[in-house]
């Protein structure tokens, strides 16, 4: 069927198909007729109508598609989708590697620090691995060992928030997208004259989450950063006004982690300086966060 | 697409009156992208005949290439050449592109000649285009436009 030039036809979206159409519809009217000409002024005008409405099109178009999880193609709309779901993409991951510490002394126990370092090198570069949780241990015969001890490739980081329940925007960021979320731990201090922690879990199970729980969840927000967030006093124990949010985690490598074999400690290790690391297993495991096709 | 404003002044000359609408097979009418005002009404007014066709042959000299959305290759491409040095070498680069674009663009023009004139004091080049409007053989079209860096 003939286009009806007194009619605009609106089922195209491409900016040539859509000009076309607009060209179409001029052919009904003769108080303007260069439309038709690249240099003329009409189709300057055509050009912006043309792009305007192509760039609605475009806009209804991905919008239409970021709607559904099959069909989104930006990051932060899958994560979404996601999280309506209950699943929270896997975050970048360390590379680990499993060591026995020993510790040549004649104290009865040592604790080791949450962020002790060790050194390595991998193909000639240095890299630290860390011990993202306190460890203790008791002596046997002259030595204090730690056992299949599991170092995370990366840097130590604590961020501190104080809470403040009047700012409605405020937000506890993993300010770095490299960060190894099995690593995160998460502290409640009472504020800054009550220097009382508690150590808040991450909420696996809403049906056992009480009022009272100390849990915390866990959401990836913009650019693939994570954001840590907490209970309204009914699903999880609520904060109050000046309590200090600690966050404590491992930003690492990814994958240029993997493959070190030999550690040495960084330093003392509850003051006891002489260290021996025994490796069990080299690093690995290190790798990008989840990718959208996998989520 | 820039106007600037040593170019505004549009001359309603000789040409742009020449047109007779009962006789002409084709009459062209066009938008006036320089916005004047119809003295009859508030309307915007219109551009007729020959003079459409200066203005259309005006809007593509001043076109650069990749300033029409999703038409890079439409355009003359000069507006690089204005950094060059002012030369006769450049003028002539720049006539040659000025021909390309209206020939490929501008069906209506029946391209006799370019001359690109470096002015020296104003640092501009003065381009004069002569062209025959198809189906009209009789009478030679000449447009000048000024072409500066700043517009």
């Amino acid at each position: 069927m003939a286009a009806n030039p007194r009619r605009l036809n609106v089922t195209e979206l491409d900016f040539d198909d859509i000009k076309d159409n607009l060209k179409i519809f001029l052919k009904g009217q003769t108080e303007f007729t260069d439309y038709d000409f690249e240099g003329s002024g009409m189709n300057i005008l055509l050009d912006t109508l043309a792009y305007n409405t192509h760039y609605l099109a475009f806009n209804a178009n991905m919008l239409a598609n970021e709607m559904f999880l099959d069909s989104s193609s930006l990051r932060s709309s899958v994560v979404s989708h996601a999280k309506t779901l209950g699943y929270v993409p896997q975050s970048a991951r360390a590379a680990t590697a499993t060591v026995e510490v020993a510790l040549n002394t004649t104290n009865a126990t040592a604790t080791m620090d949450a962020g002790t370092v060790f050194n390595t090198t991998i193909e000639g570069d240095a890299y630290t691995f860390i011990n993202p949780i306190e460890k203790t241990a008791a002596n046997i015969g002259n030595s204090i060992v730690f056992s299949n001890l599991v170092l995370y490739e990366g840097t130590f980081v604590t961020s501190r928030y104080t809470v403040n329940t009047q700012d409605v925007e405020q937000r506890f960021l993993i300010n770095d997208n490299r960060v190894d979320t099995r690593t995160l731990t998460v502290k409640v201090q009472n504020s800054v004259s009550d220097s009382t922690t508690t150590t808040y879990t991450l909420a696996t199970d809403i049906a056992q989450i009480t009022g009272t729980s100390h849990v915390y969840f866990l959401q990836e927000v913009e650019v693939g950063k994570f954001e840590v967030y907490f209970g309204d006093g009914v699903l999880g124990s609520a904060l109050s006004d000046d309590n200090i949010v600690i966050l404590q985690y491992v930003v690492s490598n990814k994958e240029d982690g993997n493959g070190a074999s030999v550690f040495t400690s960084a330093g003392a290790i509850d003051t006891v300086s002489s260290v021996i690391v025994t490796t069990i297993d080299s690093s690995s495991g290190g790798s990008e966060a989840e990718s959208i096709e996998s989520i | 697409m820039a106007h600037g404003a040593s170019l505004n002044t549009a001359f309603p000359d000789a040409q742009s009156k020449n047109i007779n609408l009962d006789r002409d097979a084709q009459v062209y009418k066009d938008l006036d992208l320089f916005f004047g005002k119809k003295n009859t009404s508030k309307d915007i007014s219109k551009v007729n005949g020959i003079q459409a066709i200066k203005r259309s042959v005006r809007n593509l000299i001043l076109t650069n290439i990749y300033e029409k959305p999703f038409h890079p290759e439409i355009g003359s491409g000069i507006r690089g050449l204005l950094f060059e040095p002012l030369s006769p070498i450049t003028a002539f680069v720049l006539s040659q592109k000025v021909e390309d674009v209206i020939e490929n663009f501008e069906p209506r023009a029946r391209l006799v000649g370019v001359r690109a004139n470096p002015d020296l004091d104003r640092n501009a080049y003065e381009i004069s285009v002569e062209f025959y409007v198809q189906n009209a053989p009789t009478e030679l079209v000449d447009t000048t436009v000024l072409l500066e860096r700043l517009r």
